[in-house]
């Protein structure tokens, strides 16, 4: 996919206007008079405008306007439209240019440069990712669709209604549009935060590496050092004491060995981790909690009574003034919508009907004659059932 | 999703395992009783035949006396003689825990129980007392096990083992469902609601001839509430509702109303009313009054034709004291001994109380394994129960 091609310096203005006349602006890209113009610019370092070449001032820069995208450089743009919209001084064209519109070309082909700002433009709206679709086939659905817009504009096929059809998509999802764009740059930055961390480990790792062959360097040349200072001090045969010494500092290289070699195996492995996590498949972002619902969001709707928060009843006086109830919790609330759901609980529930079709026996299979059949009286756990 | 009161009853075990239609229930004791009587005349058979090889065995290979218990084929209780002691003992069961507790006892454990068996196999003598004191755990009311043996007195002195024996049994015949919805505490806010209902409605009317008289009548009709009321509650709920079969047949709310219908029909109609507001316009529930009304109605006449005095007769008496006699002759002979059963489904079954010595030491030990590997830090290993992994 082409269309997320990032812009190398970053610098340039990015474009949020979207041209209207975009028909028009294909046929006067389509002729070959421009074409021509084009490429024989393509090597030339002379401002079209003012004849200026950079010969004579090396610091000079070409800017473009993605309105026409003449080229000239940029002390023309800043003598001709610093005091606002002119038109465009190359000859035939007649687009009114702004002057903070112009920005540096970033490829030679004006055509590219073209394509890349209309792809870009594209993506900006069209901004949804993989794990927004169900399947697969879905989101290369999507994404036939958003090339088959982009390839239109590009090349001036129905270029109103791909505008429409870009332009309808926009207004009708900003919100949507919004959140993905938001979603993407907390993907970047937490992408550039992976990098970094990543970098940091491998630092610290090379680092230790390099302490440890510091070291190993170290014990080498006091080995070494050793064995000259015996030979120095010890009487004997010079090669014994050579041989001896030289068997002390492979044994030493050999318990040295894996030491160094263990933190960057393991390292790798981690590394190896992190590659594996890189192809991984997104979290998808946590849902805000819910409030906690005991019942998965059943709720009880009582159909044949409304409980009042008092009931003027005797038998229950003693119950919400005695200090002795209320301490322990009692609510007399709770008592009364338990009592009411009792009351109620069935009222219009047919027994005969409703329990009609039961299977008595297949339910419960502890009739007696079951029992005599098993005739195993005196195991009693299978006494009934 | 929305719950109301009814979706909420069809929820509870009393409901789904609970709630029979007439014939289902029929059917069910039928069947209970048939079972029970194959059940009693095998195992008198293989009594019998017993008896006459152990005879043989004696006698050196001759039969020479058979005697007339061993020929005679037992007569069962049939289902209509099962009802009628059923419904004695319930009766004595909900006297005792009046008598005893001071509130209207849980019969329907009993009556639960002897759906599925019979007083043929385990006699409602001795199920009564456990199945009132699993009552008293469920329902509130919890007595100490020797406490209560005391309390319920009898003319033999109960012993813990009586009502401790036969408990699982009791539990696994109720299926493990220990909730029996009653209708006294819904009957409360019937009370009061339609007394706030009542008040409005008269307070609503016009005022024609001064307020002192309205206000009167008020009182008297807080009085005639009051009183419906407590005949509801007193005199059907805590006696005939709970003796008849009126819990797996309604719906508690259908028989506190039909209780308070028994009590006073004006008043428990003009209170469906209110219930059964219809949206003008919409004719909706006027169906479902009827119907709810016709069920209440149904449901009444069950409760009044099981308000019958507390005391039996002396035919009634007689009867059963037969019936009684007869279910001392074909009672099943596996089951009599519910204490030894009890005790034979326990590890290493003890008449006495005592292990045998070998047995008892090993026990030891193996406890004090045990003990020492619940110590180590990861626990003791898991058994080995032969599964794969």
């Amino acid at each position: 996919m082409s269309r997320a091609v990032q812009r190398p310096g970053g610098a340039a203005p990015k474009r949020t206007e979207i041209t209207d006349d975009g028909g028009e602006f294909h046929s006067y890209f389509d002729s070959p008079e421009l074409r021509n113009v084009h490429k024989t610019d393509k090597t030339s370092d002379i401002c079209p405008v003012c004849k200026s070449s950079r010969y004579l001032n090396p610091q000079m820069k070409f800017l473009v306007n993605p309105e026409c995208y003449h080229k000239m450089c940029e002390s023309c743009v800043d003598r001709i439209f610093s005091s606002g919209p002119a038109p465009c001084p190359i000859a035939g064209c007649r687009r009114t240019l702004r002057k903070a519109k112009f920005r540096a070309q970033t490829f030679e082909d004006v055509f590219v440069e073209r394509e890349v700002d209309i792809r870009r433009r594209v993506a900006k709206v069209f901004n949804r990712c993989e794990e927004d679709f169900e399947t697969l086939l879905d989101y290369n659905d999507y994404l036939n669709d958003v090339e088959d817009i982009t390839y239109n504009l590009i090349n001036g096929i129905d270029v109103e209604a791909s505008e429409k059809k870009l332009q309808g998509y926009a207004e009708a999802n900003r919100q949507l549009i919004d959140d993905n764009e938001n979603r993407a740059r907390k993907a970047a930055t937490t992408y550039a935060a992976r990098q970094a961390q990543v970098k940091e480990q491998s630092r610290l790792r090379r680092e230790a590496n390099m302490r440890e062959e510091e070291r190993e360097r170290q014990e080498r040349l006091e080995g070494q050092r050793n064995i000259i200072n015996q030979l120095a001090s010890r009487d004997g045969d010079a090669e014994q004491i050579v041989r001896e010494g030289q068997i002390g500092l492979k044994r030493r290289h050999k318990t040295a060995i894996p030491d160094r070699r263990k933190p960057s195996a393991s390292a790798t492995k981690a590394e190896d981790g992190k590659l594996l996590y890189r192809g991984l498949k997104k979290k998808t972002e946590v849902e805000p909690e819910r409030p906690f619902s005991p019942y998965a969001g059943l709720r009880i709707a009582n159909e044949y009574s409304v409980v009042q928060d008092h009931y003027d009843a005797p038998w229950l006086s003693f119950a919400w003034q005695d200090e002795r109830y209320l301490a322990g919790g009692f609510k007399i609330g709770d008592f009364y919508s338990r009592v009411f759901s009792e009351a109620f609980a069935g009222l219009s529930v047919f027994v005969d009907e409703e329990v009609a079709g039961r299977n008595l026996t297949g339910s419960f299979s502890a009739t007696e004659g079951a029992v005599a059949a098993a005739d195993q009286d005196v195991n009693m756990s299978d006494d009934i059932f | 999703m929305h719950l109301n009161e009814d979706a909420k009853y069809r929820t509870s075990t009393q409901f789904r395992y609970w709630n029979f239609t007439p014939d289902s229930l029929a059917s069910l004791r039928r069947n209970t009783n048939r079972a029970a009587v194959e059940r009693v005349k095998a195992a008198f058979d293989r009594r019998r035949k017993a008896r006459i090889a152990a005879d043989k065995a004696q006698n050196g290979g001759e039969v020479t006396v058979v005697s007339e218990l061993q020929t005679k084929e037992v007569e069962c209780l049939t289902l209509e003689e099962e009802q009628k002691l059923l419904g004695y003992y319930c009766a004595q069961c909900l006297k005792m825990g009046k008598d005893n507790f001071k509130y209207p006892a849980n019969v329907y454990y009993m009556k639960r129980f002897y759906l599925f068996n019979s007083p043929m196999t385990y006699h409602p003598k001795d199920i009564l007392k456990t199945a009132l004191f699993v009552a008293t755990k469920t329902e509130n009311h919890h007595q100490d096990l020797d406490k209560y043996c005391g309390q319920i007195g009898g003319k033999k002195p109960t012993l813990r083992d009586d009502v401790l024996a036969p408990e699982f049994i009791l539990t696994q015949a109720l299926r493990f469902t220990f909730e029996v919805r009653h209708p006294f505490r819904a009957v409360l806010p019937g009370h009061s609601q339609s007394a706030v209902q009542l008040q409005q409605a008269l307070l609503s009317l016009p005022q024609t001839s001064g307020g002192p008289e309205i206000i009167h009548e008020v009182h008297q009709m807080e009085k005639r509430i009051t009183e419906a009321h407590s005949i509801a509650s007193d005199r059907y709920l805590k006696n005939a509702a709970l003796l008849t079969d009126a819990y797996f047949l309604y719906t508690p709310s259908q028989i506190w109303l039909a209780a308070h219908l028994l009590a006073d029909e004006p008043l428990t109609l003009f209170y469906l009313d209110t219930k059964f507001t219809v949206a003008p316009g919409s004719n909706s529930s006027a169906p479902l009054k009827t119907r709810v009304i016709s069920t209440i109605r149904s449901c009444a006449t069950m409760i009044s034709n099981g308000d019958t005095p507390s005391q039996p007769t002396l035919e009634e008496r007689a009867e059963l004291t037969r019936v009684d006699k007869k279910l001392y002759q074909c009672r099943n002979p596996d089951k009599i001994d519910l204490i030894g059963l009890n005790k034979a489904q326990k590890r290493d079954a003890t008449m006495d109380g005592k292990l045998e010595e070998g047995l008892a030491k090993k026990r030891k030990i193996e406890r004090e394994k045990q003990e020492k590997e619940a110590d180590d830090f990861w626990g003791p290993p898991l058994p080995n129960t032969g599964a794969p992994g």
